[in-house]
């Protein structure tokens, strides 16, 4: 039987799907087609019309891979701006596009209130789960 | 090859068989279907006839098995379809991720991470953490990243970098028939 599959140039029957349609099969197994016509679903239902490229990895990657010590890090060292240690109010409005959000998440987060954000604030803050933090 | 394929009557089921074949293969080492000449070999696939020899078989988990049985069924119309292989026990078993609340297979490679978060609970997060998870999402790296990076670029057809109504609806159609 191997012999046969291996000897044949030609073997009828053999697995005969074209290399693009592979792609898309695996592409395309039950679970991710399961996902998409879910996002589609509250998609519609949100009143939006299209999901941007950051938003639709950032929503359907697996939180707990991804939140971890060191990717953490590396999005805290790229929010403080002025301070050496700290996210700043001032760092967080340009973020967020805007003072007013500013004010509402230095509430939720700067838990000791002295105005910043530590890399122990913004752990929790990431690790949290829902939507408020 | 299939037995139906031996009489030159067959349909793209007898593709299924070939696979119930590897995957014998691959679990032991030797084929389902023996002989010492070709004439040998064909009249035992034109039987159908086959076991799970021990010891070789006595490791091998039932789902295993049964997935086997399912493809080398000697009736093309009763063999388990491409969808129907897809969605079979031991598929999902080793395909299962973490989280779902299953093992995790490391050697597999159709391994998808489940939707971390609704879409309504993400329009509404909080915006810092939002704004970390997109720095996240774009400068992060592991293997569930790039899956749905490759599973984007499928969907976004036209290249554009969002995903509209229209291009998920598309995708949605195409991917439904590709298991037809």
């Amino acid at each position: 039987m191997v012999r046969q599959i291996m000897n044949d140039s030609y073997v009828p029957g053999a697995i005969i799907a074209p290399r693009s349609q592979l792609v898309t099969a695996a592409h395309f197994l039950p679970n991710v087609t399961s996902d998409l016509r879910n996002l589609r679903g509250e998609l519609a239902l949100s009143g939006e019309d299209s999901i941007r490229y950051q938003d639709f990895i950032a929503m359907m990657m697996d939180e707990k891979k991804v939140i971890k010590e060191d990717n953490l890090r590396m999005v805290f060292e790229h929010f403080k701006r002025s301070d050496p240690d700290c996210i700043l109010a001032s760092d967080v409005a340009d973020l967020v596009g805007g003072e007013k959000y500013a004010l509402e998440i230095m509430k939720m987060v700067d838990a000791n209130s002295d105005g910043r954000i530590d890399f122990k604030e913004f752990k929790a803050m990431m690790e949290a789960d829902g939507s408020k933090s | 090859m299939a037995p139906e394929v031996l009489n030159r009557e067959y349909t793209k089921s007898c593709d299924i068989w070939s696979i119930g074949v590897i995957t014998y293969i691959l679990l032991c080492g030797y084929p389902p279907f023996y002989g010492d000449t070709d004439t040998q070999i064909f009249d035992s696939v034109r039987t159908g006839r086959f076991d799970f020899p021990s010891p070789d078989w006595d490791n091998i988990s039932a789902s295993a098995k049964d997935f086997i049985c399912s493809m080398l069924k000697l009736d093309g119309l009763k063999r388990m379809t491409a969808n129907e292989s897809l969605r079979h026990k031991w598929i999902v078993e080793m395909t299962e991720v973490q989280g779902q609340g299953g093992r995790r297979n490391q050697r597999s490679s159709i391994v998808f991470a489940p939707r971390a978060i609704a879409f309504k609970k993400y329009l509404g997060m909080q915006k810092l953490k939002k704004a970390a998870l997109t720095y996240l999402a774009q400068n992060a790296t592991n293997e569930d990243i790039d899956e749905l990076k490759a599973i984007f670029r499928k969907v976004d057809v036209d290249n554009d970098g969002t995903l509209t109504l229209e291009e998920l609806d598309d995708c949605l159609k195409n991917g439904a028939s590709n298991h037809e």
